[in-house]
């Protein structure tokens, strides 16, 4: 009879996890799925384009990186709410670009990402911009804050790590510098950023 | 949350920064910058202070961030005041990932190490002892907007005075502190001193100048905790100027200032009380290092005793050289009566008067009489400041005295120190004190004040300054309470081991203030004896070794007494040079900052370093062009930052589903475990 009861627990209780990590994993492909309309209209109004009623945000651009194969759209702001469906961006005052998400979704391709490599940024105005991977560097966030009022020529992506551990909430980030480019194939780009 | 935390203090920092400038007040805390471009203090910071208390001795560490967000790569240069008599052991500098550890180092070879890993494009940095309570820290090579933490360890005694622990941490250090005047012009310049010097092949960086210290309209951001290990159950403990959050957890108390925006005006004061006691306790610590057995002895005195059987032999020297003329010498008779008073009929006195010779009241020390007394008082009115000052004739002559058995013997020497062979005098003292005691009274305002606190040392006794007559009776009862009233006299150690031990002569416990003796030896095992005379009995304690207490920083505790015993001896029987390489080799076995020494830190992995140095000095930096948008140039004002705390970037998916893999596979488990346990069952049977 306990024992019963204790595999009906245990069964709960794993079925519930995987489903919650299931949940994160579709939460994260739905919000880029659901975005792709929202963009496409953005940029046509003034009023911000909702995805949908009620959403936390909307996107405001698009990231690409050809060599990966990645394609992200990023909403506004880089609360946690928000990171849930997607990359959340927040722009300094001199236009410096924070692009934070989730290690385990949205920038699980961090870890495959090399200096040098190209970005194409997409704005909701329709200009592009090309951006070149220049840094990566682990940080303590307990320490190192993050500057936003640096200049508008440098992006930076964070988001934790390592990308292997099992517990969340470490007080470690992957701090991904770019670099602006004048076009996708600017020789100048890549120079000597190699690590 | 602890990212935030952090965060917070940084953003108020900046806010209050930008405030000054704006203001035209001076400089807000922040680190002076040295460019090519030229001088700016455009560098934040944010102090996070840990203190760690065992008995008497505490371990203080301060986490120190700069951040360079001048657009330059810069030489940074931060001055900082530290409590008194602070041995500075650790130095520690974080980079971005990178870690900088410190060593010591002789003074010059610390300048060319340093100056060596500036030149290369490491990382380096430099603390030196400018004065006793002023420190500098140089940190070389700071790439444009990179955050730079510096942390420094020091030790320090607690204070402890008239049954009080008292420890002092002065936060103003979190305050801004201009290194000069000179500052403001510098900035602009087509190059800061230190960069101007290395152009012009001169090794030495211009030497730090007292800082000023700025009316500060805000409150900084500084974060500090204590973790107090008493020793004993205390009555009373409390921060005299903050707010605290105080717990008791494992036998220790874990004190913290409340929210981070202490006012940094005040210094921070815990202070705790022992509960009462009535005896003499006595606590030993240990630490092995190096090979050796450190062994630190705290004799605490009881917060009341009555020292009434304890039997003095006092004699009272007085200069009445000319320039003791006037208002000194209304001082100097005062002092006398206050010491005549202090005698009882068990004690013995002598009276000593000096200008060109000197010229005793009695032959000898005699008893305390009603007419003894009183032909003393009227010596004492008869007396004029005239004539030159012959300082050696009269203490020769006091010391030369025989003291009679069972007396304990007590100098008491009333002069304005105004004599130049001090350095004489000195080495006579040494020599002829004997058992007697030396306690020196300084009289008016231009008293060698220097002088007279060695004489007292080298005698075992204190010394008080009388500045202005109505001074007399306040300090003199300081003086009187230590005359009359010591807890133990003719204290002697036997180890059970041939063992150094410092101080080598052994002073007096008085009431209000413990003993410290310091000892090493190759091992220390077995029992130490300690003997000596309280209030006219015989004391004794026996401490087994097997028992001390082990403690961190009693090595240390130990390398500072012979640092300080060498620095006392240099010219006394060893040369300066001698005493120099002495005080060199215990400071750096011992890792101790000391006026021969240095704190270097050098990025130890230098191929590396310098690639990454190399390769970012190539790449225009996190903030290179904020300078730019300031069109004023350098120093116009501090760049408005926007500091953010690193977003939580973490959905934990990870951990979910490993969590629920593992119970999934513990449900699997329970449901083949029954088939398994049967089929073993069955082949039991069979």
């Amino acid at each position: 009879m306990i024992r019963s009861l204790l595999m009906a627990c245990l069964l709960a209780v794993g079925v519930g996890q995987i489903a919650g990590a299931t949940g994160t994993h579709v939460k994260a492909w739905l919000g880029q799925a659901l975005l792709e309309r929202a963009w496409s209209r953005a940029g046509r109004s003034d009023e911000p384009e909702m995805p949908w009623p009620g959403a936390v945000s909307h996107p405001i651009a698009r990231i690409e990186v050809p060599a990966l194969n990645v394609d992200r759209l990023v909403l506004k702001g880089a609360e946690t709410p928000v990171l849930a469906w997607g990359p959340g961006m927040e722009v300094g005052p001199k236009g410096h670009r924070l692009i934070a998400a989730h290690r385990d979704t949205h920038f699980n391709f961090l870890k495959d990402l090399k200096g040098g490599d190209r970005v194409k940024l997409a704005l909701a105005d329709g200009r592009i911009e090309h951006w070149a991977v220049a840094q990566r560097s682990v940080v303590d966030s307990r320490r190192f804050g993050l500057n936003l009022a640096a200049s508008g020529d440098r992006m930076s992506w964070v988001t934790c790590w390592p990308f292997n551990a099992i517990e969340p909430g470490g007080p470690l980030r992957l701090l991904v510098t770019l670099h602006r480019t004048s076009s996708p194939d600017d020789e100048q780009a890549g120079r000597g950023l190699e690590l | 949350m602890r990212a935030f935390l952090t965060c917070l203090p940084l953003l108020l920092f900046l806010a209050h920064g930008a405030l000054a400038a704006q203001d035209g007040a001076p400089e807000a805390a922040r680190l002076w910058l040295e460019g090519e471009q030229g001088s700016a203090s455009t560098l934040a910071m944010v102090t996070d202070i840990d203190i760690e208390v065992t008995g008497l001795l505490a371990y203080t560490l301060i986490r120190q961030q700069f951040l360079n967000d001048s657009g330059d790569w810069a030489e940074g240069r931060y001055v900082f005041p530290l409590p008194d008599n602070v041995a500075v052991e650790s130095l520690r500098v974080v980079v971005g990932d990178r870690l900088i550890e410190g060593e010591i180092q002789e003074r010059q070879q610390a300048r060319i190490t340093y100056e060596k890993a500036r030149a290369e494009g490491r990382i380096a940095s430099l603390v030196e002892q400018e004065r006793a309570n002023l420190f500098s820290t140089r940190i070389a090579n700071i790439a444009p907007g990179e955050l730079v933490e510096v942390q420094i360890g020091f030790r320090q005694r607690v204070d402890y005075r008239h049954g009080e622990f008292r420890l002092r941490f002065p936060l103003s250090m979190a305050t801004p502190y201009v290194p000069n005047g000179a500052a403001r012009d510098e900035a602009g310049s087509p190059a800061g001193r230190g960069l101007a010097d290395d152009a012009e092949g001169l090794p030495n960086p211009p030497r730090l100048e007292p800082p000023l210290v700025g009316p500060l309209a805000s409150t900084n951001p500084v974060s500090l905790r204590v973790e107090l290990n008493a020793g004993m159950p205390l009555a009373l403990l409390e921060s005299s100027h903050h707010f605290v959050d105080k717990r008791y957890r494992k036998g220790a108390w874990q004190v913290e200032l409340t929210g981070p925006n202490a006012n940094p005006h005040k210094d921070f004061e815990l202070v705790w009380q022992p509960a009462a006691r009535n005896r003499v306790e006595s606590a030993v610590f240990m630490q092995r290092l190096g090979g050796l057995d450190h062994a630190l002895l705290m004799l605490t005195p009881p917060e009341q005793f009555v020292a009434d059987r304890t039997r003095r032999e006092v004699t009272l020297i007085i200069d009445t050289s000319g320039s003791m003329q006037g208002q000194s010498i209304e001082q100097a008779r005062e002092a006398l009566r206050v010491a005549l008073d202090t005698l009882t009929v068990r004690d013995r006195f002598n009276l000593i008067e000096f200008s060109d010779l000197p010229t005793a009241l009695f032959g000898r020390p005699v008893d305390v009489t009603a007419a003894n007394l009183q032909t003393a008082r009227h010596f004492i009115d008869g007396l004029e400041a005239d004539g030159g000052t012959e300082m050696l004739q009269p203490l020769e002559q006091a010391m030369a005295q025989t003291v009679t058995p069972g007396f304990l013997s007590q100098l008491v020497f009333v002069t304005d120190g105004q004599v130049s062979n001090t350095a004489e005098i000195e080495e006579r003292l040494r020599i002829g004190i004997g058992e007697s005691r030396l306690f020196t009274v300084g009289i008016g305002h231009g008293v060698n004040s220097q002088f007279l606190s060695d004489l007292a040392r080298f005698g075992r006794g204190s010394t008080v300054l009388i500045a202005d007559l109505w001074q007399v009776q306040l300090r003199m009862g300081e003086l009187v309470a230590q005359l009359t009233r010591p807890v133990l006299h003719d204290i002697e150690l036997h180890w059970p081991e041939d063992v150094e031990f410092l101080p080598q002569r052994m002073p007096d416990l008085y009431a209000g203030e413990p003993l410290l003796i310091a000892a090493r030896a190759d091992k220390l095992r077995g029992d130490l004896l300690v003997t000596g005379l309280s209030n006219g009995q015989a004391w004794q304690q026996v401490l087994p070794l097997e028992s001390f207490q082990a403690a961190q920083g009693v090595a240390a505790f130990w390398g500072r007494q012979a640092i300080r015993h060498e620095l006392d001896r240099a010219g006394h029987g060893l040369t300066p040079e001698a005493s120099r390489q002495r005080v060199i080799d215990l400071a750096i076995e011992y890792q101790l900052l000391s006026p021969h020494t240095s704190l270097v830190a050098v990025d130890k992995t230098p191929e590396r370093s310098q690639d990454a140095a190399l390769r970012r000095q190539d790449l225009p930096g996190f903030l290179a062009d904020n300078r730019d948008d300031h069109g004023t140039g350098v120093g116009a004002g501090p760049t408005p930052l926007t500091a953010r705390a690193m977003p939580a970037t973490d959905a934990g998916s990870l951990a979910q589903l490993v969590r629920g893999l593992l119970a999934l596979a513990m449900v699997m488990l329970m449901i083949l475990h029954p088939f398994a346990s049967r089929q073993a069952d069955s082949e039991g049977v069979s």
